[in-house]
């Protein structure tokens, strides 16, 4: 078992490498988000999408070489209109719940208004999903 | 303005970071997961206690139960029914909760990361708005630009 520092050590690194590599593609800049949404520019579309492919791929390959254990992630109602929802969320802002706070890093102060309505959304989705939806999510693994 | 990665560069350092965090976690990348454990410590952490509680209990009950097979019919049973003779403790401590704090040191580090590509760049200061484009947006919800993105959302998610 990995010791409790090791644990935050490897996080802390994580978070760290995560925060740069978005800056670099240019996840944090509303302006870059605003081409790739009205499609003026496509380069940080094909980035996400060449992200998700390469990650698919080796994670496919690990899994049915039970390398990893493949996880399951099901499908609920809430899968789409939640889609629509965080998308929608992200137009506004200019940022998914990782963004904002490298977009505060970078001295962009909106970015506390975003993070406010991140943190209200967890605790509002929290009361809401267990008083009436009870949706199997599979979230995360975390 | 400073130049960002090319298309490709970008997909390689998203994909293979998306893997790195699986490789070094065990878990898959979720930013939003991590909010959550933030966000609700006090009941995450209580959770996650009971959490391994009941697995410690498993795994010592698994262990038992080895034991008193490899007593009753010898080791050889263990390798037929093909069980591991190591103890089922160390399997589950290997799936252990991973605590609050560290998801917090995570988001933390996002800010830092944020911070020194700023610095690193040149492109750190206060500002008070997102972007000239994000002022023009937000500051006038009947121009077009926002209903097209609104109408558009759909079709890109």
């Amino acid at each position: 078992m990995k010791s409790n520092l090791s644990i935050h050590l490897v996080y802390a690194l994580l978070g760290l490498l995560m925060g740069i590599i978005l800056s670099a593609i240019g996840f944090a800049d509303y302006d870059q988000l605003f081409k790739m949404f009205t499609f003026a520019d496509t380069r940080m579309l094909y980035a996400f999408a060449g992200g998700v492919g390469i990650a698919a791929a080796v994670f496919g390959v690990l899994s049915v070489t039970k390398v990893i254990p493949r996880e399951r992630k099901p499908y609920h109602p809430g899968t789409v209109l939640g889609s629509i929802m965080f998308g929608y969320g992200w137009v506004m802002c200019g940022a998914c719940p990782g963004v904002a706070l490298i977009q505060l890093g970078q001295g962009r102060l909106p970015a506390v208004m975003t993070l406010i309505g991140i943190y209200l959304g967890v605790r509002t989705y929290r009361f809401l999903h267990e008083r009436y939806f009870q949706w199997d999510t599979g979230a995360c693994g975390i | 303005m400073h130049g960002y990665l090319n298309w490709w560069l970008g997909g390689i350092s998203l994909g293979m970071f998306t893997i790195l965090f699986r490789i070094l976690t065990g878990r898959t990348l979720g930013v939003s997961g991590s909010w959550r454990k933030v966000a609700f410590w006090r009941q995450e952490s209580a959770s996650d206690k009971a959490f391994q509680a009941v697995n410690q209990d498993q795994a010592g009950a698994a262990d038992a139960l080895l034991a008193a097979t490899m007593a009753e019919f010898g080791e050889g049973a263990v390798d037929e029914l093909g069980m591991e003779p190591e103890p089922q403790a160390k399997k589950v401590a290997a799936r252990q909760p991973i605590p609050w704090t560290a998801h917090l040191v995570f988001l933390l580090s996002l800010v830092l990361g944020g911070f020194l590509w700023a610095v690193y760049t040149g492109d750190l200061h206060i500002s008070y708005q997102l972007s000239a484009i994000h002022h023009k947006i937000s500051g006038s919800f009947g121009d077009m630009s926002f209903m097209m993105l609104a109408v558009a959302l759909p079709v890109t998610v």
